[in-house]
């Protein structure tokens, strides 16, 4: 048996490019294929929030698409590496709704098996506003996003 | 001189409101509170199959969808005869198979103590400093700090108790197990035993937290029960219909029984009376509808949406009993039971200081946050038996278990409400028997959503839905006029007082009266503009 690799697609699609993970883990669908030696699970997750966690419960590596503000132009992706013992610990939360990725990363250390590699892959967005459409900035960077994850799950294993 | 402060959105409650207070002196003088949000869920059923409506119907919100769907189910139960109430609405009767009557309250209890933990842990926990709750664990468990708090504690409390909806219902939130006639799955000694392990894990928790909050609360009982007042009105449509009894599942009590309780004085609190669907009525005079005036819940025209309307301020219409603003909720439940009364005896017998409960007879933050607290020990049971509950400060030498025993919640064949049920499932044996929904008729849904009474009704006609209401339980409290308006009048706003444990009161005393109620505003449809403020959707 491989490694299992998971991937997670996260943002609310209603309000435009907040949803770019989403829309990455769907153009992968027609990408991944599973074969002897590997195995990897893609779920398009939304605004799950802490649910996140039963999915990345038990996995070996875990590939995080999101949008992510970091001053860069809109549409270019990144990638990151989640130190994990750098988390920091929850604040005092004040819903059970909305509640971020790295929290819920934090929340999960100690309360699932989280896997050692965590990865976000991340891209820039321009329009986080009402609306079921990307940007054609982010558009664009949606086959980039999914070449990088591809890069990932290769490295992976 | 009046200052005006506006509370927009509230935040710590389920879905969206405003609030403003009329600031006079040190108190407030007057306060309206806003339902920010438009529901069209009634609109969105009509001319659909009737057995459609309950998955429709359970998105109306995140938290309640499971008693959504299950009062939906029973209104077209009771349209079909499969059930009745009986005895001037005392009791219920049904058709359906004992194992499907305990899958209801098992899966009731679940979804009320999901929901009671988040209301005391996450939603007005913080502002009581979680009552203390991580000095006191820190001695006991491995809780150093918040984070450890919520992954030891908080978190799994609500994931036992949507685990065992999943095991009961298929899937949570949105269960689909319910259908009419009761479940098709056939509980078995797997299930049985996986759900009773959710529950005893469950009580680890409460066993510990429970105390720690009992005693925080009653330590400021006397602050605590002079704040909140409401409208002395108290409404339960009944909880945990008992089918274990020797009638069967032909007559099933109501352990938190369905009543009334009208005209309550500071004094006194007012006579429990019998329940009639007949006597509640809603007026939308001051709510965002094209009609005016009071009318029958039943055969309503649904309103339409009309923000034009001179004089209105609320998405939320004012349900009336006898033409009374009444308060739902864990306190009216225990009220109307009379479970709460009987523990202030068991408490008077002790303290004479405390003259019984409630505190409050017109309702407060005490007796709501107590009643709550009840229920949730109630209902999953205890084994902790330190004698460690004070009041005032005052050690009463009780244990949880033996108020459990008082109350007669936890006797030599059961340990809390759910335990019973599910003790009382028949393994293997059918959990649903066929029914037939009638081409034409009507049906009412009488149910206890955690945070209170809710109403579902049904016209059948041609076999299709011809029209249906919802009267969900926070628009009983946060309706013009109503509880929450009442009980914010006189509460103290003081800029600069400071309280040793708990820091800055400024606003804190108005916080613990809008929370004591667990709003829960979702149930509606919601329309943000593309500028981010509130714009209203354009029906046809």
């Amino acid at each position: 048996m491989g490694k299992h690799v998971v991937v997670i697609g996260v943002g609310n699609i209603l309000l435009r490019d907040d949803g770019i993970g989403v829309h990455v883990v769907r153009a992968l669908e027609d990408e991944v294929a599973t074969s002897d030696g590997e195995w990897v699970s893609v779920y398009e997750c939304g605004t799950l929030g802490l649910q996140i966690l039963d999915y990345l419960d038990g996995s070996d590596c875990a590939v995080i698409v999101d949008a992510v503000r970091s001053g860069k132009s809109p549409g270019v992706v990144s990638r990151f590496l989640i130190d994990q013992s750098k988390l920091e610990d929850t604040e005092e939360l004040q819903s059970m709704h909305q509640v971020g990725v790295l929290a819920t990363l934090s929340l999960g250390r100690g309360m699932v098996r989280l896997p050692d590699r965590i990865v976000v892959v991340g891209v820039e967005p321009k329009d986080v506003s009402l609306g079921l459409d990307l940007s054609d900035e982010v558009k664009g960077s949606v086959q980039a996003a999914v070449r990088m994850v591809l890069d990932e799950i290769g490295f992976a294993q | 001189m009046s200052a005006k402060i506006v509370i927009d959105p509230v935040t710590r409650i389920e879905g969206h409101m405003k609030i403003e207070l009329e600031v006079e002196g040190n108190s407030v003088k007057t306060a309206k509170n806003t339902a920010t949000m438009y529901r069209g869920f009634e609109n969105i059923v009509q001319g659909r199959d009737p057995r459609d409506c309950a998955p429709i119907l359970s998105a109306i919100c995140g938290v309640c969808h499971t008693d959504h769907h299950l009062n939906s189910v029973r209104a077209v139960e009771n349209a079909s005869g499969a059930l009745q109430y009986i005895d001037g609405y005392v009791n219920d009767k049904t058709d359906l198979p004992l194992n499907a009557a305990l899958n209801r309250n098992i899966v009731q209890a679940a979804n009320t103590l999901y929901s009671h933990a988040a209301h005391i842990f996450v939603l007005a926990g913080p502002d009581f400093k979680l009552y203390g709750l991580l000095d006191a664990l820190s001695k006991s468990l491995v809780v150093n700090n918040y984070a450890d708090l919520l992954k030891r504690v908080i978190i799994p409390a609500q994931q036992f108790m949507h685990q065992t909806i999943t095991l009961l219902g298929g899937k949570t939130p949105h269960q689909r197990g319910a259908i009419p006639g009761g479940t098709p799955v056939r509980p078995d000694i797997a299930v049985i035993a996986r759900t009773l392990e959710r529950f005893r894990e469950l009580r680890k928790i409460t066993d510990i937290a429970a105390p720690v909050i009992w005693n925080f609360v009653t330590s400021r009982a006397l602050v605590l029960a002079s704040l909140g007042a409401g409208t002395g009105n108290f409404l339960s449509l009944g909880m945990q219909p008992d089918p274990t009894t020797s009638s069967g599942t032909s007559k099933m009590p109501y352990v938190f029984s369905r009543g009334v309780i009208l005209n309550s004085s500071p004094q006194k609190l007012g006579a429990i009376e019998p329940f009639d669907p007949r006597n509640i009525t809603e007026n939308v005079d001051k709510s965002w509808y094209d009609q005016a005036g009071t009318q029958s819940v039943f055969d309503e025209a649904p309103p339409k949406p009309d923000m034009s309307k001179s004089g209105a301020y609320t998405w939320a219409k004012s349900p009336l009993y006898k033409g009374q603003s009444c308060e739902v909720g864990p306190l009216s439940r225990v009220l109307a039971a009379g479970i709460y009364q009987k523990l202030g005896e068991v408490i008077h017998g002790i303290v004479p200081e405390v003259p019984g409960l409630p505190l409050n007879p017109m309702g407060s933050v005490f007796d709501r946050t107590v009643a709550r607290a009840l229920e949730l020990v109630a209902l999953t049971g205890s084994d902790n038996t330190t004698k460690n509950l004070e009041v005032l400060g005052t050690p009463l030498n009780l244990s949880l278990v033996d108020v459990l025993t008082a109350l007669g919640l936890k006797t030599e064949k059961y340990n809390g409400l759910a335990e019973k049920w599910i003790l009382s499932l028949d393994p293997g044996a059918p959990a649903y028997a066929k029914i037939n929904v009638p081409s034409d008729g009507e049906g009412v849904g009488l149910w206890e959503a955690p945070r209170g009474s809710l109403f579902h009704w049904i016209r059948i006609k041609g076999a299709k839905t011809d029209n249906y209401q919802v009267v969900a339980p926070t628009t009983w409290n946060v309706h013009p006029d109503g509880p929450l308006e009442k009980a914010l009048v006189g509460t103290p706003i003081d800029k600069d007082a400071k309280d040793p444990a708990l820091g800055n009161m400024y606003l804190r005393k108005v916080a613990w009266v809008v929370r004591s109620f667990d709003l829960c505003l979702a149930c509606t449809v919601h329309a943000i503009d593309a500028n981010g403020s509130e714009a209203v959707l354009e029906f046809p």
